[in-house]
């Protein structure tokens, strides 16, 4: 560790132990401070809390703190107050803590809530490989999905905000507009021509539910409790629940919901069993060139370079050079469009 | 044998695989793995790139060049009167590999615009737009074809 990020960790250390203590007005010591890796939009960091010395267990924490080079525009205040609303409902989430939005001591916007012990289930699936019944956790998750899009939106009325009839183009905007910041579409044809089918195309919902935005392995925790717990809800909002089921649908290797627990045509039927609701094919196709848009979108906003911004992280110039796989993906769905192929 | 640019990129790699790795503190093992990813992936690339890019701009030119045909029959004249001036430009880029490459992001430009105004005159399910659905199908294969040759230069995805 360089020295410079050796003081920035004892500083952050020394605010946290701060924060902490007011909150629980008692003085504490942050000990096993470590960043973890990975996240788009925030940068996330686990420690543990003693309180004193007759304290055993050490209170277990995340922090999560917005970053300068973020692709995704999202606030945490807003993820905060949802992840309230749904430990309250009793949904497996992570219970937050405190929202500090404007606290110096941070400098971004931050959330602190508990750490759940566990395992990525993405991990666990690499690791476990057919030790463990993929199909019932499969057939468990597709209910957990169904569950989370019936959720009444008046529990959610305060939190997110309810939408129009035309909510699917409101949300294809905030992502061909971060497209088209990231540079997007103007030299890949196939990004600019799938980008106006979705605008030429877009349902009316049908239904509106809570849309987690990002249901895959690598945001389940498998808990100890052999129960898994969603984290990542930066990108949730009110809107077609069929959206969220299209995006889990894109990521299809042997550590993946669909494919990897349950073959795709098992997973919606688990879904349809669980959620009560007939799938549309040409809805699921629509939401499905969308799902790719919104993927390059993220990766286009965080591979582009800024001449007068932090640099460019690895990571996202690893993601950004993934564009051709959805293009590739895009030409030949949009090639089913015109010979009337479509679902 | 002294290595090559490409070789040289081979030794970076084995070295910050070998001998960086083990030794960097865990914090700094995830960016140092896609540094070397990064490495390995665009090696491959620039292996590629020049044939790659020249095929794509032969192709690109003669898909445009027979849009304009059909096109510029229609009332609405779509792909611009500049590709022959684009045309000439690619030619002259050709010499070498980063001139290449801004010849053909050009021709990408123009292929989008023109994908664009395509796909608005032909949509689907239209059978008298048959011509047009025609053409629109060979600019779908054509860049399918193009992001395929790119999918061994990712590791994000399955290769």
């Amino acid at each position: 560790m360089t020295e410079a990020a050796l003081v920035a960790e004892t500083a952050l250390a020394t605010n946290l132990a701060s924060l902490v203590s007011e909150q629980l007005g008692t003085a504490v010591q942050i000990v096993n401070l470590r960043r973890l890796t990975g996240g788009s939009s925030h940068e996330t960091w686990s420690f543990d809390v003693l309180r004193d010395q007759r304290s055993a267990q050490p209170l277990r924490y995340v922090l999560r703190r917005e970053f300068a080079r973020s692709s995704i525009n999202s606030r945490l205040d807003v993820e905060f107050a949802l992840l309230r609303v749904l430990s309250e409902l009793g949904q497996p989430v992570a219970r937050p803590a405190w929202c500090a939005l404007n606290d110096v001591r941070f400098g971004t916007p931050c959330m602190l809530m508990e750490r759940v012990t566990g395992v990525d289930l993405r991990k666990y699936l690499a690791a476990r490989g057919s030790a463990i019944d993929r199909p019932a956790l499969g057939r468990a998750l597709a209910r957990q999905q169904a569950a989370l899009h019936a959720i009444p939106l008046q529990a959610l009325a305060e939190v997110l905000p309810p939408r129009a009839a035309h909510s699917t183009l409101q949300e294809l905007a905030q992502w061909t507009a971060l497209l088209e910041r990231g540079g997007g579409s103007k030299s890949r044809p196939l990004l600019a021509a799938a980008q106006q089918w979705l605008q030429a195309n877009a349902p009316v919902p049908d239904r509106c539910g809570l849309v987690h935005g990002d249901f895959k392995t690598n945001n389940l925790i498998l808990s100890d409790a052999e129960r898994c717990v969603i984290l990542d809800w930066e990108m949730a909002h009110l809107g077609d629940p069929v959206e969220d089921l299209a995006w889990t649908l894109l990521w299809t290797t042997r550590d993946d919901l669909v494919e990897g627990l349950l073959p795709r045509a098992e997973y919606l039927a688990a879904y349809a069993q669980a959620s009560g609701v007939t799938l549309d094919p040409q809805r699921l196709f629509y939401w499905e060139v969308f799902a790719r848009v919104k993927l390059a979108a993220i990766f286009c906003g965080g591979a582009q370079v800024a001449a007068d911004g932090p640099p460019l992280r690895l990571f996202d110039a690893l993601l950004g050079r993934a564009l051709p796989v959805l293009e590739r993906d895009l030409a030949q769905m949009l090639a089913s469009c015109v010979i009337g192929n479509r679902p | 044998m002294i290595p090559n640019g490409l070789g040289a990129l081979a030794l970076l790699s084995q070295y910050l695989t070998h001998q960086v790795l083990p030794a960097v503190p865990p914090a700094l093992t995830t960016e140092l793995r896609a540094a070397i990813k990064l490495l390995d992936s665009t090696r491959e690339e620039l292996d590629a790139l020049y044939p790659t890019l020249l095929e794509e701009c032969s192709e690109l030119l003669g898909l445009l060049e027979d849009a304009g045909v059909l096109l510029n029959a229609r009332p609405t004249p779509l792909v611009s009167t500049h590709l022959s001036a684009l045309s000439r430009q690619c030619e002259q880029g050709f010499k070498n590999l980063s001139t290449l490459a801004v010849c053909h992001r050009e021709l990408c430009e123009f292929t989008a615009a023109s994908l664009l105004a395509l796909q608005q005159l032909a949509p689907e399910g239209h059978a008298e737009q048959r011509d047009l659905q025609a053409l629109l199908q060979r600019f779908y294969a054509v860049l399918a074809r193009h992001a395929e040759t790119r999918v061994p230069w990712q590791v994000v995805f399955p290769r």
